[in-house]
């Protein structure tokens, strides 16, 4: 498999070459839409395919390094188009390429009708593209031309109907929080290039861990920038502002973008050079604070939001806070086991937000719905299953991620953060359960004699059982220890992280504690979760009245006024000192006039010069000769 | 005694030689043949090339050593092809849209391209000489080739007085070679090191590159080079621009690496300087974009001469790529100026060549003004197409002999050109068609020929290194 590991990247690239250039002449929904699937289905085969090839290996000899081709040789800097191929790297392929796979399935269906119905297949291919550039690349330059793929079309895939107005401006802002983060990934690079004359990650990694003596602030400032970057991509605090709005593209796109793959981009970076971040604890710590406070910040937001999609994307954005979290604590296998798990219900959610708002036409608001459990059965019954399974209850997937992070914050912390971490896991129950409980309990709020909810078709309802089953069972790779039974993602991920844990653990040594310890624990967050469940239950599930948010919780429904704080310190002193200064005096009057001046200068100065070119031969003949007089002249005398 | 190994070493050459005859002999003897000549000539054409690839790391000296085969002279008679072959393709619908659709036009670009391959290969300088009038007797009857236009007519009459006046300097300068050094043979020649410091040796050398500069179109030798380009057919302009440039340029870079004239270097970068300023200022005022392109491409000879002047082991590739990114993008706009160019009625002036008849062509033929952005970025050399490696290569071979002053200012004029092929682009994209037009027919060749240049500037701008790893070069 890995001899044709070359299709990976070029299949869904020319998925997109296909449906964007001849998609329009095709124009017929199903075969543009089965192109671009099976442009990432086979890619998904080829991954299952070499990850039996890597099972069969030692773990050491589980890292293989693919070279294509020399990208770049300009004297010192030399640039690979090369892949590299390791546990870590398999993991995210598999779950962008299989979890992208169910999304485009579930398109066929949830696009049917559009006007651009190829445009979006292209454009759904060219992202899987970039991401796989991204997962697979062992260089930074080439993981950052999947970076800003990835943001590129999330850029285009958000304000995919542009019609309207606001996905446009939903689409900008994304945009642009993300070029702060990209700045952070820029200077990283720079500073990495300048200091250790590669780009490439393992050289980078092997010049790291020598042992040669090393610069500590230049560690930290690398290792900050990049984490910077990670903000902007996975919506951390203080660049989280953009994915919310994030939610104006059509809702595969949320789900495959905005939960499952991109918005884990900046986890990913983070755990793959774990080693450098196992250098700085400084920077760990960091990570740690701004995780717990984004999570638990998120989490409060969604509490009082009311639009289906965006209680999903805080949840998104706490959730991603919790991989932060774990990285934070140094548990990089954590925190890709959480990415993981974390994919397959949240995709799985957004995809059944999706089908109750196409059943409700275009109803997003779970105030006006309610009661939906009997018509939609089996978007009720997998939403269910994903509700379950971000609250951590026993034994779906979301329990053995969260509970292993909320271990790690408890001996790799202190006791404070892990009652906050606690806490946020059962405002994660609660707002989860606020959810289903007004979109499918109680009685219908909507107009009944105009809309009547129907189940969708099998191209949705399929991929959302798959995916059902995946959070349901997802987290049995990896049985915590606790169980006495073998954790085979851990070992899986074990010689990526080897030397990162092994820095870690003498920097942090800490002792043995008991599996009694952790079951307590175990049991606590556990019931935790399932009492903050039953009690949004209750509260909720009969509810048809709502008034009007006050005190508190008005504050929690307008999202601590950030937006609006971001927008009078930053956006609007931009703004004017752009209008004002950079535009009417510093653009106009400096820079349009020197160039302005040059240009003409140059103009008149050719117009005059011109009148050498008389055309007439004895004019030429002459010229040529006193050059050749002058050159032989200075050869003679000088 | 000509051995079998010669003749097989030759087989590029050969195939070129007899293609040439042969064409020549179809026309004379088979009436309305013209599109069996052009089969043939493209057929023989490709065959050079594929022989060419077929054993690249060979050196040979051949035919009692007059012709040399090796690394360096294969790839730019490669390059040299490759500008042939794209511009004969695109040839065919030019010529039978001007009427000129005779079988003598193939056989001269075929016998043209023998002339260009000999020169390039050539291990001594007499064969060099024959190789260059071969090459410019043919280019002479070829700008003169659409006979009862004027223009034509006048480009012609000035290439060939300017062109034999100036071959008289070029064999001057052989013969002070000759006078000096005792030998007309390159590899003996290298062999007396202080012939460089003779001034008799160096003022030979002198003038033996002030030839070959009138051929690139040097300040003050290419007087010549917008009144040919604008006078001779379209496609004969483009095929001289790349195909002729190359051979001239493949000819004297080796020679002067080799001789390593470090005296000369002031001489070369003032007249680089010169030829850049010169070429890219005048290029500002002009209408009509023959003109234009003539002017641009005598600013790229200035971008060449820079890589020349460094005199170091980088400037042979790095005068390989540009040319080779040069083909592509020059020969592109030439190739899209003579598919724009209308048939004109009257048998006086050229129709369709002015920088007004370009206005609107994004809403009348969006894929032309897309093909033609392309072509235009790359000569700015904006990346990532080829042109912008194509200067990067030459500003880091002159680096490289420390010559940062050069490079600065040849980026700096670089930036003038950026002006003029803007506006190219902004009357194609932003302004208004001016009066009612037909609409444009893109014949197939000419739109193949469009594709391959168009491709190959966007695939060497993506991966530049791909150039050297065919030619088996590393470029450290």
């Amino acid at each position: 498999m890995l001899k044709i590991f070359y299709l990976v990247p070029l299949l869904p690239l020319l998925g997109f070459l296909i449906n964007f250039l001849i998609g329009k002449k095709i124009n017929n929904e199903k075969i543009s839409g089965i192109i671009s699937s099976v442009a990432v289905l086979i890619p998904f085969i080829i991954g299952v395919g070499v990850l039996f090839e890597i099972l069969a290996l030692p773990p050491e000899a589980r890292t293989i390094p693919i070279h294509y081709f020399s990208w770049l040789f300009t004297g010192i800097l030399n640039v690979n188009f090369a892949y590299v191929v390791d546990p870590l790297s398999l993991v995210m392929l598999l779950v962008v390429t299989g979890v992208g796979f169910l999304i485009h399935v579930y398109s066929l269906g949830y696009m049917h009708g559009d006007k651009e119905y190829h445009i979006f297949f292209s454009y759904m291919n060219l992202f899987i593209f970039a991401m796989l550039q991204l997962v697979l690349a062992d260089n930074f330059l080439l993981i950052f031309l999947g970076w800003e793929g990835v943001g590129l079309c999330s850029y285009l895939l958000i304000g995919f109907w542009y019609e309207k107005k606001f996905t446009g401006d939903a689409a900008k802002k994304a945009f642009v929080v993300n070029r702060i983060g990209d700045f952070g990934f820029m200077t990283a690079m720079l500073l990495i290039f300048n200091n250790f004359g590669t780009l490439d990650i393992t050289h980078f990694i092997g010049k790291i861990s020598s042992g040669v003596p090393l610069n500590d602030g230049l560690l930290v400032a690398i290792a900050l920038l990049l984490f910077l970057g990670a903000t902007g991509k996975s919506a951390q605090i203080p660049l989280f502002v953009w994915l919310p709005d994030a939610m104006a593209g059509p809702t595969p796109v949320s789900a495959l973008i905005h939960a499952a793959t991109m918005v884990t981009a900046g986890v990913y970076l983070i755990a793959r050079v774990s080693l450098l971040y196992s250098l700085v604890p400084l920077v760990n710590s960091i990570i740690l604070i701004l995780g717990i406070f984004t999570a638990l910040l998120a989490a409060t937001m969604a509490l009082k939001q009311n639009d289906i999609k965006k209680i999903l994307a805080y949840s998104t954005i706490s959730q991603l806070g919790f991989m932060f979290i774990a990285l934070g604590v140094s548990a990089y296998h954590i925190a890709v086991f959480h990415l993981m798990t974390h994919a397959f219900f949240k995709a799985l959610m957004f995809l059944g937000s999706g089908s109750v708002i196409h059943s409700m036409h275009e109803e997003q608001d779970i105030r006006n719905m309610g009661g939906l459990k009997d018509k939609l059965k089996i978007t009720y019954i997998t939403f269910l299953i994903g509700a379950l399974a971000i609250s951590g209850i026993p034994p779906l997937s979301g329990f053995f991620s969260k509970d292993e992070i909320l271990w790690n914050t408890f001996i790799g912390s202190n006791p404070v953060f892990y009652i906050i971490v606690l806490f946020t896991a059962m405002l994660t129950a609660f707002y989860m359960f606020r959810l289903v409980a007004l979109t499918f309990f109680g009685k219908p709020r909507y107009n009944t004699d105009h809309v009547h909810p129907h189940e969708s078709p099998a191209s949705m309802t399929i991929p959302l059982i798959i995916l059902a089953v995946l959070a349901a069972i997802g987290g049995f790779v990896g049985l915590p220890h606790y169980t006495g039974a073998v954790n085979y993602f851990e070992h899986f991920l074990e010689p990526v992280f080897r030397q990162a844990s092994t820095v870690y653990s003498t920097i942090h040594p800490h002792g043995e504690h008991s599996i009694t310890l952790e079951l307590i624990l175990v049991a606590v967050s556990v019931i935790a979760a399932g009492f903050a469940a039953f009690l949004s239950f209750r509260l909720f599930s009969k509810k048809d009245k709502f008034e009007n948010e006050k005190g508190f919780g008005k504050i929690l429904e307008d999202k601590y006024y950030i937006d609006e704080a971001y927008d009078y310190a930053v956006i609007t002193p931009i703004q004017k000192t752009s209008e004002n200064f950079l535009w009417k005096i510093f653009d106009v009057k400096i820079i349009d006039g020197f160039v302005n001046w040059l240009a003409g200068y140059f103009v008149k100065l050719s117009a005059d010069w011109r009148k050498i070119q008389t055309g007439v031969i004895q004019d030429y003949t002459t010229i040529t000769v006193a050059g050749i007089v002058v050159i032989i002249l200075y050869l003679l005398f000088l | 005694m000509i051995t079998l190994a010669e003749l097989v070493n030759a087989v590029p050459l050969l195939i070129i030689a007899i293609a040439a005859i042969l064409t020549l002999l179809i026309t004379t003897f088979f009436k309305k043949s013209t599109d069996v000549v052009f089969a043939v000539t493209i057929i023989s054409l490709f065959a050079a090339i594929f022989f060419y690839f077929g054993d690249l790391e060979k050196d040979a000296l051949i035919f009692t050593e007059s012709l040399r085969i090796n690394m360096v002279s294969i790839m730019f008679s490669v390059i040299a092809l490759t500008a042939v072959f794209i511009s004969v393709l695109s040839a065919k619908s030019y010529i039978e849209k001007e009427e000129i659709n005779f079988g003598e036009y193939y056989s001269l670009s075929l016998f043209a391209t023998l002339g260009m391959l000999v020169m390039i290969h050539s291990a001594n300088l007499i064969v060099l000489f024959i190789g260059l009038e071969l090459m410019s007797i043919c280019f002479f009857v070829l700008t003169g080739f659409l006979r009862k236009r004027v223009k034509s007519n006048e480009g012609a009459l000035k290439y060939f007085l300017l062109g034999a006046f100036m071959t008289g300097f070029l064999l001057f300068g052989i013969s002070l070679i000759y006078g000096t050094s005792g030998t007309l043979d390159f590899i003996k020649m290298l062999q007396n090191q202080s012939l460089v410091k003779q001034p008799l040796f160096l003022i030979g050398v002198a003038l033996f590159s002030i030839g070959f500069f009138f051929k690139m179109g040097i300040f003050p030798f290419h007087m010549w080079v917008p009144d040919v380009y604008e006078g001779a057919p379209t496609s004969v302009t483009g095929l001289m621009s790349t195909a002729g440039k190359i051979a001239a340029v493949g000819t004297l870079a080796p020679f002067i690496v080799n001789t390593n004239v470090t005296s000369l270097k002031v001489i070369f970068s003032v007249l680089a300087v010169l030829t850049m300023l010169f070429g890219n200022v005048i290029a500002l005022s002009q209408v009509n974009i023959k003109r234009l392109l003539a002017f641009s491409s005598i600013a790229s000879a200035g971008y060449i001469l820079v890589g020349i002047t460094a005199m170091n082991e980088f400037s042979v590739k790095g005068v390989a790529f540009y040319l080779f990114a040069y083909t592509f993008m020059q020969l592109g706009a030439f190739i899209l100026v003579s598919v724009i160019e209308k048939p004109s009625d009257s048998s006086n002036d050229y129709k369709g060549v002015n920088l007004d008849d370009y206005k609107g062509l994004a809403s009348k033929n969006p894929s032309l003004a897309v093909l033609l952005t392309i072509f235009l970025f790359s000569l700015g050399g904006i990346p990532p197409f080829a042109g912008f490696w194509g200067k990067y290569y030459l500003f880091y071979a002159a680096i490289k002999s420390e010559l940062v002053w050069l490079s600065v200012i040849a980026i700096l004029l670089s930036i003038i050109s950026i002006y003029y092929y803007l506006k190219i682009i902004v009357y194609m994209w932003f302004s208004k068609e001016s009066g009612n037009e037909v609409e444009i027919v893109v014949p197939p060749f000419a739109s193949i020929a469009l594709y391959i240049a168009a491709g190959l500037t966007i695939l060497f701008g993506l991966f530049p290194n791909l150039f050297f790893v065919m030619f088996k070069t590393v470029l450290k």
